[in-house]
């Protein structure tokens, strides 16, 4: 795959952009983001392509912020004209006519095509594995959804960034019999997450899903013991405890952590970090979305808060344990909030099947889809996908889906065993606040929570009148 | 740069007949402000959008789609070529086609040079009216944020069949954050469909006896079998889960309503439209993402089914006409089926109070969390309530995290009479809803 046309804008034009739009206004910080996008989504449905998207966005966004009132104002286009609109619509003196534009060249669509064929063949591979390996297979969905992104960010200080990102995300539906099952796989669209991906094993997933939801029973109501598979369970780290730890709930005190710095907030076997650095997952990146550069954060350490998440903004009102690095955004039309990237929960010494082993009664959660949290009150409902009971030790028959449910902090407090066999899952749906979805990879090693509430997920169980 | 405007690019679907298939061009301009107040600070916010969509569907029904930011005549050029080389890539599909052209559409009605909202707010007189919102408080209750967005869409669309149109969608809405003494704060927002609908006191009075409604010292509340009466804002998400049931998923024929048009599905009196013309509804236009006319299409007259909402492909694969539901509220969308604005109608002779007068025990629900989206998914609609408790025909104390759940099948028998005054909610669409009953429900606590 050739890389998009990169061309560094004209740091000048930017600067005199920046200093224009800031001008007359009383600010502490401000910031000039400019992006381009280029996008593919492709469907197949039983090996056909059904359908395929080309996309191709740029903007920029401007923004300053004070301690009486700020300023958020985007654009379409990378253009001249457009920038200039963003500048209050006054001339921009001196600019020369040059041009932040990313242009667009014939070669770009042959560019694109490129890009376009490996993942065709990848997604045809899988749906052609999945076909071949079971003949009760009904029906068969693959889809994938690419994009490349390429930012550079300016702040009042006349420091410019530039950052290229990318995020690839395959997932495959089988339909057998009855039953439905997914499996995905994800990571950086740089090549090498094609290469990792084995269309064998993810049309085994997919079919071995189904076939265990055949044979599944509804699961019981009321408190039980849940052992979350390695990587599986991230969404529950990721909304029950990562959430409560950006800063823009800890500093008005919305968060349950607020005011909790150095002190113990979860089992002293949990130390928890964000790393946007580590490689070929989708939420890596070398700078965050205001410039600052990507670092790795500790957040627990054995249970204790050693950190929040911040942009510049929360950096500058926090003090000790406030520090920038985390800003985010959907797009050049959305304002920055502190976000995650890549989080997890660090291996402990524990074998996974000795969790299982010392489970008398129980569910096992192979893999949670989405849920609902509300970072205020720390309140928490995931959907346990796929799964199984946990009797007498051992893993018996899978269940028909699930919810789990209970507060972030007791259940970061109810951890009572940690594997040692720590898995990052490149595959998760994006995350959305603030009406904002972008992309986070989530991990860590099997873990046991010792009680949360368990519920039926579907109509047969679920309570009807 | 200036704006493209469709006019500018027709020539481009002229050369585009001499080829093989048809090709579609949309062209979509927002510019959307936004003005809150929060602690005492003042924030503005703008954007300006401009993109292009170049859809090409060959003869067997092959089809690609580019989108692109700030469209030119020379990029749209490109980007039908890109589609083409797209659409060789895809499978064939029968029901796939083109929308023919309209008698009578052949020239662009006039259109905004640029989007421009209609009656629109300045940034004093924004200012003006959130610091008057946000002093409006008591000690009982007091509004921690409050918001006002403007802003306008044009929509132009063309394809080799023929031009369809241009049409201009205004939008600007209202909203507080609201806080008690006991509770989750309320968010309280409104919709309106420009400036001079704008009614400031109103506003307020229903935001302030909504959060009067819900804040207060919750009862304990435990499982128990009875009538629930929602506020519109509490009825918008049933009604868009009941909504969905009329919708074909993505390349099936039927919707998961177990029900044929005829058979009756709810009570009698209980009349469902799907209305792309509604006044004020945030899909209102005069045609929908394929270029079919909107139009009013009843789902549902006197409890017995009529229609589903159709696009053209839907449509085609259940052997029917499209109903002008194909919906892509962003250029970079593929149309799919969906709703525009779902309205439920009150039902003639009944008034709001007598939703309540003849309940013995019940819970008035006043404000409604988003239903769980997985279990939507499994069939299964259940959403966390609060408002106050029925007792005897009389709203009693606070009633806090009430479950509701049923079988989405189940919901529209469920309902029972509808109301009092609609109102109008955004969810996935618009839902017009006036205050609604469902008999016979258990709620439990959560």
């Amino acid at each position: 795959m050739n890389e998009p046309p990169r061309q560094t804008p004209d740091p000048n034009l930017l600067g005199q952009v920046l200093s224009r739009a800031c001008a007359g206004r009383g600010f502490d910080l401000a910031d000039l983001f400019c992006e381009h996008r280029s996008s593919l989504k492709i469907e197949l449905l039983d090996g056909e392509v059904i359908r395929i998207i080309q996309g191709r966005e740029q903007g920029a966004a401007v923004r300053t912020v004070g301690s009486t009132g700020g300023r958020f104002e985007y654009t379409d286009g990378l253009d001249q004209a457009s920038l200039q609109r963003l500048a209050t619509g006054a001339a921009i003196p001196g600019s020369g006519g040059a041009c932040a534009a990313v242009p667009r060249s014939p070669a770009d669509a042959e560019q694109e095509v490129d890009g376009l064929k490996p993942l065709l063949q990848a997604l045809r591979e899988v749906a052609g594995e999945v076909s071949r390996c079971d003949p009760q297979i009904r029906r068969v969905e693959t889809s994938c959804y690419a994009h490349r992104q390429l930012v550079w960010i300016l702040d009042e200080g006349g420091h410019l960034s530039e950052d290229l990102r990318s995020a690839l995300r395959v997932t495959v539906r089988v339909l057998v019999g009855h039953r439905w099952g997914t499996a995905h796989h994800g990571g950086d669209w740089s090549g090498t997450a094609l290469e990792r991906l084995q269309a064998r094993d993810l049309a085994g997933e997919a079919r071995g899903a189904a076939l265990a939801a055949g044979d599944a029973r509804p699961a019981p109501t009321g408190p039980r013991t849940v052992v979350l598979a390695a990587g599986s369970g991230g969404i529950l780290l990721h909304e029950a405890c990562g959430h409560l730890l950006e800063a823009d709930y800890v500093l008005p005190g919305l968060s349950p952590f607020a005011g909790r710095l150095g002190q113990p907030v979860a089992s002293p076997l949990v130390t928890a970090v964000d790393d946007p650095t580590l490689p070929g997952l989708p939420a890596s990146q070398l700078v965050d979305d205001e410039g600052r550069p990507a670092r790795r954060k500790l957040l627990l350490d054995r249970g204790v808060v050693t950190a929040f998440l911040c942009g510049r903004r929360e950096a500058a009102a926090g003090g000790a344990g406030f520090s920038a690095g985390n800003a985010r955004r959907r797009s050049f039309r959305y304002p920055p909030l502190p976000r995650m990237s890549n989080t997890m929960i660090l291996a402990g010494d524990t074998p996974p099947e000795e969790i299982i082993r010392q489970t008398a009664d129980g569910i096992y959660a192979a893999r949670l889809s989405s849920g609902q949290a509300d970072p205020a009150s720390g309140r928490f409902r995931f959907t346990v996908a796929e799964g199984a009971l946990i009797e007498e030790g051992k893993l018996t028959c899978p269940l028909d889906g699930a919810v789990i449910s209970g507060r972030g902090p007791q259940a970061l407090a109810a951890i009572d065993m940690v594997g040692n066999d720590a898995r990052m899952d490149a595959t998760a749906a994006g995350c959305t606040k603030a009406g904002q979805t972008i992309a986070v990879s989530v991990g860590h090693p099997t873990l046991r929570i010792e009680s949360l509430t368990v519920e039926p997920l579907g109509p047969s169980g679920g309570g009807g009148p | 740069m200036t704006a493209l405007h469709m006019a500018d690019a027709l020539p481009l679907l002229g050369l585009w007949r001499q080829t093989d298939g048809g090709a579609e061009l949309l062209l979509k301009q927002s510019l959307t402000r936004r003005w809150s107040l929060e602690r005492g600070v003042f924030q503005t916010s703008k954007g300006r959008e401009r993109g292009g969509a170049a859809r090409v569907v060959m003869h067997d029904g092959r089809s690609g789609l580019v989108t692109a930011a700030v469209p030119t005549v020379t990029g749209l050029k490109r980007d039908l070529e890109q589609a083409l080389l797209l659409a060789r890539d895809s499978a064939p599909d029968p029901h796939l086609t083109l929308p023919g052209a309209h008698p009578g559409q052949d020239a662009l009605p006039p259109c905004a040079a640029v989007p421009s909202p209609s009656g629109q707010l300045g940034p004093d007189t924004a200012k003006d009216l959130l610091q008057h919102l946000q002093r409006s408080g008591s000690p009982a209750i007091s509004i921690l944020k409050c918001w006002v967005t403007q802003g306008a869409v044009v929509t132009e669309l063309a394809n080799t069949a023929g031009v369809i149109g241009c049409h201009q969608c205004d939008l600007m809405s209202l909203g507080v954050l609201l806080a008690g003494n006991h509770g989750e704060p309320l968010v309280h927002q409104e919709l309106f469909s420009g400036s001079a609908m704008l009614d400031p006191r109103h506003f307020l009075e229903t935001a302030l006896s909504r959060a009067a409604g819900v804040f207060g010292s919750p009862a304990q509340a435990s499982g128990f079998r009875s009538v629930l009466v929602l506020t519109p804002e509490a009825a918008a998400p049933l009604l868009a889960a009941i909504g969905s049931c009329f919708v074909p998923a993505p390349g099936q024929t039927a919707a998961p309503l177990p029900a044929a048009p005829g058979v009756r599905v709810a009570q009698p009196g209980i009349t469902l439209v799907d209305n792309g013309l509604h006044p004020g509804g945030l899909r209102n236009a005069a045609f929908d993402g394929e270029g079919t006319p909107s139009r009013s299409t009843i789902l549902v007259r006197d409890g017995i089914m009529k229609s589903l909402v159709h696009d053209r492909r839907s449509g085609s694969l259940a052997g029917t006409a499209s109903t002008g539901n194909a919906v892509r509220d962003s250029y970079r969308q593929w149309p799919v089926p969906g709703l525009t604005t779902l309205v439920l109608r009150p039902l003639a002779g009944l008034g709001a109070d007598d939703l309540i007068g003849d309940v013995s025990r019940g819970l008035y629900a006043i404000d409604a969390a988003p239903p769980d989206s997985d279990r939507l998914e499994a069939g299964l609609f259940s959403i966390r309530l609060r408002g106050r408790l029925i007792h005897d025909g009389r709203l009693r104390s606070p009633a806090d995290a009430v479950r509701f759940q049923l079988p989405l099948s189940e919901l529209l028998p469920r309902l029972s009479a509808a109301a009092g005054r609609p109102r109008m909610a955004v969810l996935d669409g618009c839902v017009e809803t006036p205050m609604i009953r469902m008999d016979g429900v258990r709620l439990e606590p959560c």
